[in-house]
């Protein structure tokens, strides 16, 4: 096991991690930038250490300045959390080359599952089915056309790198397609400095579902459920929900079950997250794998009690899992609310500045995971998240009984916060009876969606 | 990424600048790439090392970094070391929160890398720096109450522009005079060097670290009392 772990990482997700490093008696080195000199975890670590500027280029994605870090320090690990270098192949390879340990899958295992397009063909071969789409990269315009033709419109145009989707564009016709191809290329040459396009059938109504995998080096493997995260606006989710609403049990055992076996068979390593797309029929496709802790983890970690940040350490470690399937208990329903610095009636627009007064909600089954204090300044360089709230229950009206009040109990003053927002997703009758798509938000408008909720 | 074959940036015209050290850039990434010669030859650099550098390891290095979300990548050899570095503005908003990093100075840098400077370090300038030379790194600013209007008798202070193993430079000491832009010591970021730079005129009162420290990013090293500029002029 390791004795001293670097985060290079910020926000609550440098907290979370932290607070398991605690538990499990390691040392913990907080790496941070300029902008986050007062954050919660640069606070309660062992140790901190500025690694540079505010701008993420020179300091949270900048390879050499956190392996100089983690050296300087004595740590043997590094926890990169998510987003920035979590499941960058090269800077994994690089950790092993300073005799450091990547806490995630070692580096040949990131280049495995690196390209989304290569990953679709291998995890198909062990078994998952997937969304019938492009043979390879698009070359021009005129292929374009004919793979679209060819899969049947609508389809779904997606950049080959990154997520979050930029350069994403639904089609309805080859004359949008040939519009949408240009602004694509751009957005997402832009974003990911690459702009290789492939396609996609699109799923009319379909929901997001995706299942925690937990794999050791040994080819034990697990799966701790599957996370709804059909509540998105753009693409980026807001709200998430375990179990799905969208499956009877025993599609959601097969599903599962699925995932983890193919993804032991094709050789992956730590924990993980397969996501899928389910159409209105129920069947599912698979569409991508996130090699990384995800935001929202929590939801899995309540309904199991098994602490995904600690899998992870473990494995990494080198550890065999030490439990199987059957050890693996799922109780109740869990729903989780990102808690994002953000104006809804300002279409969303990110907020900075000091946190005034900061209340966490508590009771039986809430769980508030965020890095704020009262007088803590939001810096405006990074994402909006505030925090995480999840909230449990025996079922899934008392969860969104639970979440209710929960969500009335959080207070932040000083910025203005998504949590209306939540509050009118809570009242909405398609979420209240689970029959909600991907398409609930953007279709409605967000600021309808919030003044209709107010209403009601 | 899959499918594209990765141009040489600056194959086609590389800005070749002092002796030890070029700046290229296609759009998509800026390269700065130092070579640093073995130090006890003190040569310039070997024109066919440089071409197979550009000709064969940059396509490499450009694709592999394209295809990973890193903001900057260091490669390093016995006789040259590569920095590859992502202007702000086309790094990806990622859920771990690296977004709208104000990419302000990223269309300035191409040019900053031009100082034939030996011992290059890539490193980016401090936003108050000037395109011309290596701009002095780390906040240069009045020490004292951090934030506070400067005292009357103010004093300056360097700081570090990274974190690793500090050392002060052979002949700098209490009393020694120094100009701005003075390299007063460096920093050893995983075996490359980083300058530590005067961030005014003036005269060494401190030095606030020691030889083999280890140094967080904008830690303070040297203090300086200021020499105004009428006092350097008359001195020389």
């Amino acid at each position: 096991m390791f004795e001293r772990i670097l985060i290079a990482n910020r926000g609550e997700i440098a907290l979370r991690i932290l607070r398991t490093c605690r538990r499990m008696g390691l040392g913990a080195v907080v790496a941070y930038s300029e902008a986050d000199r007062d954050t919660r975890a640069v606070q309660l670590a062992d140790e901190a250490i500025c690694i540079g500027p505010a701008e993420a280029r020179r300091s949270y994605l900048s390879a050499p300045a956190i392996l100089s870090a983690a050296l300087v320090t004595g740590c043997d690990a590094i926890h990169p959390g998510y987003g920035f270098l979590s499941e960058d192949d090269a800077f994994a390879e690089m950790t092993r080359a300073h005799g450091l340990t990547f806490i995630g899958p070692p580096p040949e295992v990131l280049e495995r599952f690196a390209s989304k397009a290569g990953t679709r063909q291998l995890l198909a071969a062990h078994g998952l089915p997937t969304i019938p789409g492009s043979e390879g990269m698009l070359r021009d315009d005129e292929h374009a056309l004919q793979e679209a033709e060819r899969i049947g419109y609508p389809v779904l145009i997606k950049p080959s790198a990154g997520g979050g989707g930029r350069g994403m564009r639904m089609v309805r016709s080859p004359r949008e397609l040939q519009q949408a191809l240009t602004i694509c290329r751009s957005e997402s040459q832009a974003a990911f400095g690459d702009d290789s396009l492939y396609l996609e059938r699109w799923l009319e109504e379909n929901r997001h579902v995706e299942v925690q995998v937990v794999v050791d080096r040994y080819g034990h493997g697990v799966h701790v459920g599957e996370r709804d995260c059909s509540v998105q606006r753009r693409h980026q989710k807001v709200v998430e929900e375990s179990p799905t609403p969208a499956l009877p049990e025993d599609a959601r055992r097969r599903l599962c079950e699925g995932a983890v076996s193919a993804v032991v068979a094709a050789g992956y390593e730590n924990i993980g997250t397969l996501e899928f797309l389910v159409d209105r029929d129920g069947d599912f496709f698979f569409i991508e794998i996130n090699c990384r802790i995800q935001v929202e983890h929590p939801i899995s970690e309540m309904r199991s009690g098994i602490d995904l940040v600690a899998e992870q350490i473990r494995i990494a470690a080198g550890e065999p899992l030490g439990y199987t399937q059957d050890d693996v208990r799922l109780e109740g329903h869990a729903i989780e609310f990102r808690i994002n610095a953000e104006d809804v009636a300002h279409d969303f627009r990110p907020q900075a500045g000091t946190v005034e007064a900061f209340l966490a909600p508590g009771g039986p089954g809430v769980r508030m995971d965020s890095h704020l204090y009262a007088g803590y300044e939001v810096p405006p360089y990074y994402d909006s998240l505030l925090g995480k709230l999840s909230v449990w229950g025996p079922d899934r009206p008392v969860a969104i009984a639970r979440a209710r009040v929960a969500l009335s109990e959080l207070v932040v003053d000083g910025l203005i916060t998504n949590a209306p927002f939540h509050q009118a997703i809570l009242d909405d009758p398609s979420f209240i009876d689970g029959s909600f798509t991907t398409n609930l938000l953007d279709r409605i408008g967000s600021a309808a969606f919030v003044a209709g909720g107010r209403r009601s | 990424m899959d499918d594209e074959s990765p141009r040489a940036p600056g194959a086609d015209e590389p800005e070749a600048i002092g002796d030890e050290r070029l700046t290229v850039e296609d759009g998509a990434a800026e390269l700065i790439v130092a070579l640093e010669p073995p130090a006890e030859v003190p040569t310039t650099a070997d024109g066919a090392a440089i071409g197979r550098l550009v000709d064969e390891i940059l396509p490499l290095l450009i694709a592999r970094f394209r295809a990973g979300q890193m903001g900057e990548l260091e490669v390093r050899r016995a006789d040259w070391h590569v920095r590859v570095r992502r202007p702000a503005d086309e790094l990806a908003p990622m859920a771990g929160g690296a977004a709208s990093a104000r990419g302000a100075d990223a269309g300035r840098r191409g040019r900053i890398a031009a100082a034939g400077q030996t011992s290059g370090t890539g490193h980016a300038p401090a936003p108050s720096g000037t395109p011309t030379g290596l701009a002095p790194v780390g906040p240069g600013r009045p020490a004292e109450g951090h934030g506070a209007a400067p005292a009357a008798n103010p004093s300056l202070v360097a700081s570090s522009p990274a974190v690793g193993y500090y050392a002060t430079r052979d002949g700098i000491a209490t009393g020694s005079q120094v100009r701005s832009g003075d390299v007063l010591g460096h920093v050893d970021v995983l075996g490359v060097r980083q300058e530590v730079v005067a961030p005014g005129d003036g005269i060494v009162a401190r030095l606030l670290a020691e030889a083999g420290e280890a140094v967080e990013y904008g830690q303070d090293l040297v203090r300086l009392e200021p020499v105004s500029r009428a006092d350097s002029v008359r001195e020389a």
